[in-house]
């Protein structure tokens, strides 16, 4: 029993990273066979320990539970969503707590801080005597008048102005409820102004918001002459009719001063939605009329109700300390989306009020644990709609008085009051985002596997979040008020200006957006809006937008939004219609649509200027040095070329008279999910005499001119599979010989049939269609058989995986099956494709090539990204495998690619245990995927654990970069994040450009040179198969690596890099003792091997003859 | 160049061409082993360790030829892998006719490629090894039939060859014919195994008796506790990485 209570103790203070055996073995020996030698140290050992050893652990296991812990794991099953989600919440609960040294310190200030309120002078001013006095020498009064006059102040009449020390001072807010979320301390007080300090109807015409303002001025005024604050300065609650002080006491101690009226004084019915309570105008905007103020009245509102709803939070939430610990976890969720700051954000306070609200409802109660307090508050943000239905926490609540709340609000949540609406101010877009953001959060509470990462920890930061990011310069739109809509917004002209421009865009990107949030965060004027828009899927890239019929009331509204772009149109079914028809020619431009309909509000319509992230990347898959002859822009559309070409030639192979039909052709290379950067360009091509020789059906090359290569045609591979036969050799090489044998029949029948050119290779077949070049292998499973079957001693067959037939079964039966499931999630999100070509692209531009991190694991990674949640763009779908590189945590975790959720929860369980406890015996990166029996085979040659960490080192590195280019913080160019730093190689070879077939693809380098026109594929001319798959500088460094990969560490960009970055292994450096063994590529020095470096660099030379151009060593 | 020697190998510098500046240390010695090899007669043979990948056969018996003629030269990989091909530095075995040849090379004090243009290196060998790839179809075409049809022929033979009933009167069991016998694999035997168990299985009951119930209820709670075992490491493993620091 005590063992198992001392284990509950240790895991409510776990703080300390012991383990639970270090602990248990500090305790003395209760028990005779409990304790042994667990912390290492030395002891006399019995023999009865030893014997005792192995069931030492079951012992622990099998032991009769108590009730604690029967209610404890219990507990965990019915109110968490598993043990470690439960141990996260509470781990990050423990990080996220208030330091006590914080806490004195307020408690400190605090108390003198209510010693200065009881010590204020007091004073009485008019108001029309506040102004700036410039005289030299000033009385204490003048002195204290000029410290806080605000000319922009202005009220209709002249009143007295009465500094007198508040009537009471109040903590209030997340703190006060002990349900915010540290490190840093945020306190709020509210200072509630004495009843003598107003006079009747001081809610109008700001005559209550100039009283407050003057009184926390007098508060600041003194505040800063007794030296109470540290850094006092103002800020804004809400809006800025209401100013608050805010103090910094300490870098990480905020406190925010409130004012406030005395309880009950206004008449709250005065602050309604459909009440004018501004006459004159006391705002300089000009005209004003009738219409009622409602943003002025939530202002006032939010004050008079301040205390009652603080009451009522203090109230119902301080017993619950469970759900003080989900408003904690809630406020993380919602600080790392950035969504609680800025200009009608999600505040603070919403969070309480929902929560509250949730309470009265009985939709939580006190039994529920934080988990599930957290999971219901998703779950209803994201199944109600208060723009829709409102709701009051109020107990009677109207409904003709909601209804009204409802006309006048986008949002609305009643106080307790029934009069406040405390989403007053939170914009109808924001909510949205949030409602989405809410339902993305419940999606991945239950989509199993662990989600507590991205839930809490991961920051999103906006090029994370939206698809698009537009910086819009703010000028002239408050011109476009109407003089009601000045009244409905007076004090609030950037609420205005925000929806104005919000519903322009809206109209113009129409079904295409389903988000457009503006994001302001200045404090002070609003000249600069930042809009953050989620692009729809399925609508955003159509080529059309459709208006109205012709003759419809809307027709002309439509037209004259759109211009000139409106076009008068006849569709399929007959009608006619007004449209805006975007002409587009490849896949890059149908993304552009949404560039051009931006660019046509802002700048055409609104006449803005503005700034947007959108497609920065997409350039960088652009080959602007070889033309095709057809319009090309970023990968897919070549891929869409080749993929249709491969499914022709496939029907047609299939159709051919042999002796066991093809009953199936699938592809493996990356074309066919579109993830290959440079798809292959379909064109002529001839043989030439010099360079290029024919020799059988085949162009080679010329053994005598080495001084050029031609342009890299890269074969698309294929796996054919024939029908089921018994009738294979049962011999390897027979079996080779009739697969050549049956290579050479079908290149006969394409030939006789359709006049298509092929050759044979012993291991595969070469055809060329199209102008593009397949090769097409058989796979034959009782190959893979044969090379795996052994037999045991007592004569029975086992079947061992041998490395060649591992291969044959990866490259002929994962692959296919891989490419396959790839495909689909292609054709699901078509961003998928395009954003794996951009990740390999980036990659390998930091010279980490397919030998590093292999193509298939770069696809799988970038699958389980888009399983988990599409990307509509690619930049986008870039961004975030950046980010998700970045924070992988391989040691501890396997990538889940489950496509079509085939792998089932056990199986992942099982994969987690796993990887816990033999973590060493797996690849460095595990990737779970149903295809290989969860295997990771992909993996098993890498990446390597360096390779992973430099990878991550760089996306993170990249990340920040680009944060930095959209906040205008950077100048650099999206460009220098694909420019490798030459830094650190110890040597670096260079290549003689004209033998790198690639060399077009680089990322540097002039675009004007060089430049490649292809021609249009003609079957006549064509009648050879080209110089396939032949790259002088992948074999030199394949040969490298073989040779020499004991000593050195080779990098390269594949996609057209000149040259070779060296790292010796520091490992091999050393130099040590002769032996036999450690002689390969060493010298001996005084009696000791080193690495011969220099013969090491001329062997560079000699294998890479005719292909380096000159070596340079580091030092 | 003074000679240099270690535990009784000589260090030879091995130079790729006469022009070339960065020699090699090649490190030689006479072979000697107990076991007797047909191919590396003693006395005779010459042990070399470090000779450069690039290095073939040939090469290397150019190489040895100003010490006398050369018999035989053969190639070890440094890890005797099952690998046919050998990549990185080799080791060889030297043998020469006549064994003062094998005194003189243990003097020599520069080993030199006389003609490294034989070798096929970087672009002419890349270039020569694509154009050997390409096949005439027809020769190609009677190649695989010749090799098909003799392995025809051989499996034919071996049919014949195989009667059911031995001379001392044992009888093969086939997978063929009226009574087939069960294929000796190791798949065929685990599923049998299975079977059995599943048997067994379905003759136990599983809740008759009040300790198999407590048992029952037992294996439950050790099941949790297991889960939470695990995952309690997993999380301290978390914290060592200073994963739950949200801002």
């Amino acid at each position: 029993m005590n063992l198992l209570e001392e284990e509950e103790e240790f895991s409510q203070n776990s703080s300390e990273d012991n383990f639970t055996d270090e602990e248990l073995a500090q305790q003395p020996p209760k028990k005779r066979k409990t304790k042994s030698d667990t912390d290492g140290k030395l002891k006399k050992i019995k023999y009865e320990d030893i014997t005792s050893k192995p069931e030492k652990p079951k012992n622990e296991l099998y032991k009769p539970p108590t009730v604690e812990e029967l209610n404890e794991l219990k507990e965990t099953q019915n109110l968490y969503n598993n043990n470690l989600f439960r141990l996260q919440i509470e781990e990050l609960i423990k990080e996220v707590k208030i330091k006590n040294k914080h806490r004195n310190a307020f408690k400190d200030w605090y108390q003198s801080f209510e010693s200065f309120l009881n010590e204020l002078p007091e004073y009485n001013v008019q108001l029309s005597e506040i102004k700036l006095k410039k005289k030299k020498k000033l009385s204490e009064i003048d002195n204290f008048i000029s410290g806080i006059a605000n000319e922009a102040l202005k009220s209709d009449q002249d009143f007295t102005l009465k500094f007198t020390k508040p009537e009471k001072s109040e903590i209030f807010g997340l703190d006060a409820i002990n349900a915010l979320p540290g490190p840093k301390l945020r306190v709020n007080i509210n200072l509630t102004m004495p009843r003598e300090c107003f006079n009747v109807k001081d809610y109008l015409n700001n005559r209550y918001l100039v009283k407050r303002y003057y009184f926390l001025a007098y508060i600041f005024y003194h505040l800063k002459e007794k030296k109470l604050s540290g850094d006092i300065d103002w800020t804004w609650q809400h809006t800025k009719l209401l100013p608050v002080l805010r103090i910094k006491l300490h870098e990480k101690i905020t406190i925010k001063i409130f004012a406030t009226p005395t309880d009950n004084y206004f008449k709250l019915s005065r602050f309604l939605p459909d009440i004018n309570n501004v006459k004159v105008d006391v705002f300089n905007v000009g005209a004003i009329t009738e219409a009622p103020t409602i943003y002025y009245n939530a202002s006032l509102a939010h004050d008079a109700t301040l205390t009652l709803n603080n009451s009522f939070i203090r109230e119902t939430l301080t017993e619950l300390t469970n759900a003080q610990e989900a408003v904690k976890l809630i406020y993380v969720w919602l600080v790392q989306r950035g969504l609680n700051e800025g200009l009608g954000a999600f505040t603070d306070e919403l969070i309480l009020y929902f929560i509250v609200y949730l309470f009265t409802k009985k939709k939580i109660n006190k039994y529920m644990s934080s988990y599930q307090i957290v999971r219901n508050f998703w779950n209803f943000i994201s199944d109600s709609d208060l723009s829709k239905t409102p709701l009051s926490l109020s107990d009677d609540t109207k409904p003709e008085v909601l209804d009204s709340f409802k006309e006048n609000y986008d949002v609305v949540l009643l106080d307790r009051s029934g009069c406040y609406n405390v989403a007053s101010f939170l914009n109808l877009q924001v909510y949205k985002k949030i409602k989405s953001e809410c339902e993305i959060a419940f999606k991945l509470l239950d989509g199993g596997i662990n989600s507590f990462h991205s839930l809490f920890i991961t920051k999103l930061t906006l090029e994370l979040q939206y698809d698009l990011i537009l910086n819009v310069k703010v000028a002239k739109i408050g011109e476009k008020m109407t003089d009601d809509e000045r009244t409905k917004f007076l004090g609030h002209p950037e609420l205005f200006v925000i929806k104005y421009i919000q519903g322009v865009l809206e109209k113009g990107l129409n079904k295409r957006a389903t988000l457009i949030v503006p994001i302001v965060t200045t404090q002070s004027q609003v000249d600069k809006i930042t809009f953050g828009i989620n692009l729809d899927q399925s609508n955003a890239f159509h080529i059309l937008e459709k208006g109205p019929a012709l003759n419809d009331p809307q027709e002309r509204e439509f037209k004259e939004f759109w211009g000139d772009l409106a076009t008068d149109r006849r569709f399929k079914d007959g009608s006619v219609c007004v449209a805006v028809y975007f002409e587009t020619q490849t896949i890059k431009q149908r993304r552009e649509i949404i560039k051009t309909i931006v660019d046509w509000v802002i700048c055409k319509k609104l006449g803005l200027e503005y700034s947007l992230h959108y497609d920065e990347f997409e350039e960088l898959l652009v080959n602007k040095k070889v033309t095709a002859p057809y319009p090309t822009a970023t990968n897919e559309d070549g891929c869409v070329r080749a993929i249709a070409a491969s499914d022709e030639l496939g029907k047609k192979l299939r159709s051919l008279e042999m002796p066991l039909a093809i009953t199936g052709v699938q592809g493996i290379t990356d074309v066919f999910s579109f993830t290959d950067v440079f798809p292959p360009i379909s064109t002529n091509y001839r043989s030439g005499s010099l360079v290029t020789p024919p020799l059988e059906n085949n162009i080679v090359l010329n053994e005598k001119k080495r001084g050029i290569v031609p342009r890299y045609v890269k074969p698309i591979e294929c796996v054919l599979q024939l029908e089921h036969s018994s009738k294979w050799p049962k011999n390897l090489t027979a079996i080779r010989h009739m697969k050549t044998a049956f290579y050479l029949e079908i290149a006969k029948q394409l030939d006789k049939k359709h006049k298509i050119v092929a050759s044979v290779k012993p291991e595969f077949l070469d055809v060329l269609y199209e102008g593009y070049v397949f090769r097409y292998r058989l796979y034959l499973p009782r190959e893979v058989g044969l090379l795996k079957r052994e037999s045991t001693n007592n004569g029975v067959t086992t079947y061992k995986d041998t490395p060649m037939s591992r291969d044959i079964e990866l490259q002929l039966g994962i692959l296919p099956r891989v490419t396959g499931a790839l495909k689909g999630i292609q054709s699901q999100f078509p961003s998928f494709g395009p954003s794996t070509a951009l990740i390999k692209r980036w990659l390998r531009s930091q010279l980490i090539d397919d030998y590093h991190f292999p193509d298939h694991v770069i696809n799988l990674l970038n699958a389980s990204l888009f399983l988990k949640g599409a990307s509509v763009t690619p930049q986008v779908g870039f961004l975030r495998f950046l980010k998700f590189v970045s924070e992988l945590q391989c040691d501890i975790q396997a990538v889940v690619v489950n496509f079509n959720n085939e792998i089932a929860s056990e199986t992942l369980a099982e994969i987690d245990s796993k990887l816990l406890q033999n973590r060493e015996a797996l690849p460095d990166l595990f990737i779970a995927m149903p295809y290989d029996g969860c295997e990771s085979v992909f993996t098993k040659r890498g990446p390597s654990k360096l390779v992973l960490r430099r990878v991550k080192q760089l996306a993170s590195e990249s990340l920040n970069c680009f944060g930095q280019i959209i906040k205008g913080e950077s100048f650099g160019s999206i460009k220098s994040l694909f420019i490798p730093n030459l830094e650190g190689y110890d040597v670096i070879i260079h290549l003689r450009p004209l033998l790198n077939p690639v060399r077009h693809e680089q990322v540097t380098g002039d675009e004007s040179e060089g430049q490649i026109v292809l021609e249009e594929f003609n079957r006549n001319e064509s009648t050879k198969i080209p110089v396939t798959g032949f790259n002088p500088v992948q074999l030199y460094l394949a040969e490298l690596r073989k040779h020499y990969g004991d000593f050195a560490n080779f990098f390269h960009d594949t996609y057209g890099g000149n040259f070779i970055g060296v790292l010796w292994i520091p490992k091999a450096l050393e130099s040590r003792d002769f032996k036999v063994s450690y002689a390969s590529g060493r010298k001996l020095v005084n009696g000791k091997l080193e690495l011969n470096v220099d013969a090491l660099i001329e062997d560079f030379y000699i294998v890479g003859k005719g292909l380096v151009k000159s070596i340079d060593k580091k030092k | 160049m003074t000679a240099k020697n270690i535990q009784d190998f000589e260090v030879v510098p091995f130079y790729f061409s006469s022009d070339s500046t960065d020699p090699h240390d090649l490190f030689i010695k006479e072979h000697k082993v107990r076991k007797f090899d047909i191919k590396k007669p003693p006395g005779k043979t010459l042990f070399v360790l470090n000779v450069p990948p690039y290095v073939t056969v040939e090469a290397l018996k150019d190489v040895f030829a100003s010490a006398g003629k050369v018999q035989s030269v053969t190639f070890q990989c440094d890890d005797s892998d099952d690998t046919n091909e050998l990549f990185g530095f080799k080791t060889a075995f030297v043998v020469f006719t006549k064994r003062p040849s094998l005194l003189r090379a243990l003097k020599l004090e520069r080993l030199t490629l006389p003609n490294p243009h034989n070798i096929l290196l970087g672009m002419s060998k890349w270039i020569h090894e694509y154009n050997s790839t390409v096949y005439n179809h027809d020769k190609l075409n009677e190649e695989v039939n010749i090799y098909i049809k003799q392995h025809e022929k051989e499996e034919e033979e071996k049919k014949l060859a195989e009667k059911e009933v031995d001379d001392e009167g044992w009888t093969v069991v086939t997978k063929k014919g009226r009574n087939p016998g069960l294929s000796r694999k190791e798949s065929v035997e685990n599923k049998l195994i299975q079977k059995n168990k599943i048997k067994s299985k379905k003759k136990e009951l599983k809740n008759f008796y009040t300790f198999q119930l407590k048992e029952q209820k037992m294996n439950n709670i050790i099941a949790l506790r297991k889960s939470f075992q695990e995952s309690k490491e997993k999380v301290n493993l978390m914290k060592k990485m200073r994963n739950f620091k949200p801002f």
